[in-house]
């Protein structure tokens, strides 16, 4: 129980498409250490490796689609405006510049939101939205 | 004043197997990358501007690593390697750090270090396949102070405008890779100062200060020629010359424009002038996988300078940068290139290409 009140879940809602045969969207989730408050703009920073830390120190570590998972392009478009690729190769100059840490690359959403809950201190993009009553839901991506 | 009795060739196996041990969990297991960076040139001239043999050469290949050692730690490796035929030294430990972050904004670094003197420097490592263009800026290859064995204090993203900065404390330009850390004194400083005046805009500006001994050299991204232009103009007495460098960059990304500005101006107690160098790269997006781009490099070295060979380096041309697969690319450039140095007067236009990969 102590750590399902740990976990904090925290979701952003991003860029719902005008199209109403598409209504997919992207979400963040993600799993601060404790007393970090979350915000968009922060969530913004580091999925975008402008910082590399919580405010604790700790390291913040971005869970992205891999090469495998089938909403890499979604996620790609919907929260970065590029392509798969373009996202691949802009977290590697990230990582490879010693700006960002390197980020973790997982299969499918349900991989990226099983890794989120049970690592501290990370943030992952899924289309899938969890469930749960620790989930919070923000306004705007980039 | 030998402050650590350390040796980093000798330690790059240790800090490998030590930080691997020191893996506490498979999350930290899943955030190490390690990638294998490799590229390929190619040159046609009008002039025999090159001077190589091959159609085709081998550029470095660069090993690179980096991980979480902890929650707070992480741990950066590069090391480059390049047959002989294309420089002497085969194989180059070119960074190896540790990084503490204190909190958000606070850290420290102790290693073998890139010195943050310009943005092109504290950001891009020995791979091609990020660099903006298929060469470094000329001043990196001449006139920069590459690497440190160093202490490395900073900051960033101080106050709305995320400011940052970096005080560099190093072993100096003489030291070389086998040295103990320190093991010849503190010879160096390095400040870095910056800010970003809009999210997608990075403005700094950096002091150093070293003092170069006899048969000193650069630790400069450069081939070996470029590593022996500063033995070519100091005379076998010279010892002990203080040399300070001052550097500003520019880096603005928005949309499709990435605006690149890198600025410098160095001199030393032998000398009467001041030496200078400007790197400007503009590029624009024209889709997700391809840039095009126009940039100018130049260098100016004044009469009689003790280091280096007095005249001007100039490169100036159009480029595109084709990302034909998410980790290899092929840069084309058209550019025209002037030396007119005391031991070299030479004048042609290039037409140059880079195949640079990841895997």
């Amino acid at each position: 129980m102590r750590l399902v009140i740990r976990l904090i879940f925290s979701v952003l809602l991003v860029a719902a498409s005008l199209d109403a045969a598409s209504q997919s969207a992207a979400y963040i989730v993600a799993n601060p250490p404790d007393g970090i408050d979350l915000s968009a703009a922060m969530l913004e920073d580091a999925l975008h490796g402008r910082v590399r830390s919580w405010s604790s120190g700790d390291a913040i570590v971005v869970v992205l689609p891999g090469k495998k998972s089938l909403e890499q392009d979604e996620i790609a478009e919907k929260c970065f405006s590029t392509s798969a690729r373009g996202l691949q190769r802009e977290w590697l100059r990230l990582v490879f510049s010693g700006m960002a840490n390197a980020p973790v690359f997982t299969d499918s959403p349900a991989d990226t939101i099983d890794y989120v809950s049970r690592t501290r201190g990370t943030i992952g993009l899924t289309t899938i939205k969890p469930t749960g009553e620790f989930v919070s839901v923000f306004d705007g991506c980039n | 004043m030998g402050m650590f009795k350390f040796s980093f060739e000798k330690a790059t196996v240790h800090a490998l197997v030590l930080s691997l041990y020191s893996l506490p969990a498979a999350a930290d297991l899943a955030s190490w990358q390690w990638n294998v960076f490799s590229h390929a040139d190619s040159v046609i001239s009008s002039d025999d501007l090159s001077n190589d043999d091959d159609d085709v050469e081998l550029g470095e290949s660069s090993l690179f690593i980096t991980g979480n050692v902890s929650s707070r730690i992480s741990f950066l490796f590069e090391a480059t390697y390049q047959p002989d035929r294309y420089r002497s030294d085969t194989t180059r430990l070119e960074r190896m750090r540790l990084r503490y972050d204190i909190n958000e904004h606070y850290y420290a670094i102790l290693g073998k270090i890139h010195t943050p003197m310009n943005y092109w420097n504290d950001t891009f490592h020995h791979g091609r396949l990020f660099f903006p263009t298929i060469s470094r800026p000329l001043a990196l290859d001449r006139f920069m102070p590459i690497h440190e064995i160093a202490v490395r204090v900073g900051a960033k993203n101080l106050g709305d405008y995320n400011a940052f900065y970096d005080v560099v404390i190093g072993s100096g330009q003489n030291a070389t890779a086998e040295d103990e850390i320190f093991g010849n004194g503190i010879k160096s400083y390095t400040f870095n100062v910056g800010f970003k005046p809009l999210p997608d805009w990075t403005l700094q500006t950096a002091y150093y200060k070293d003092n170069y001994e006899e048969e000193g050299f650069f630790h400069s991204h450069g081939d070996d020629d470029h590593h022996s232009d500063m033995g070519m103009a100091m005379g076998p007495e010279v010892e002990d010359i203080g040399y300070e460098l001052l550097a500003a960059s520019s880096n603005f990304e928005q949309g499709n424009w990435r605006l690149l500005t890198e600025l410098s101006a160095n001199r030393n107690d032998e000398s009467d002038d001041e030496n200078y160098s400007i790197y400007q790269y503009v590029g624009y997006q024209l889709s997700d996988d391809l840039t095009g781009y126009l940039y100018l490099d130049q260098t100016d070295v004044a009469k009689g300078d003790v280091f280096f060979t007095d005249g001007t380096e100039r490169r100036w041309g159009v480029g595109l940068n084709w990302f034909f697969a998410a980790t290899a690319s092929l840069k084309t450039e058209l550019i025209e290139h002037e030396y007119d140095l005391a031991n070299r007067d030479e004048k042609g236009v290039e037409l140059r290409f880079q195949l640079a990969v990841s895997f």
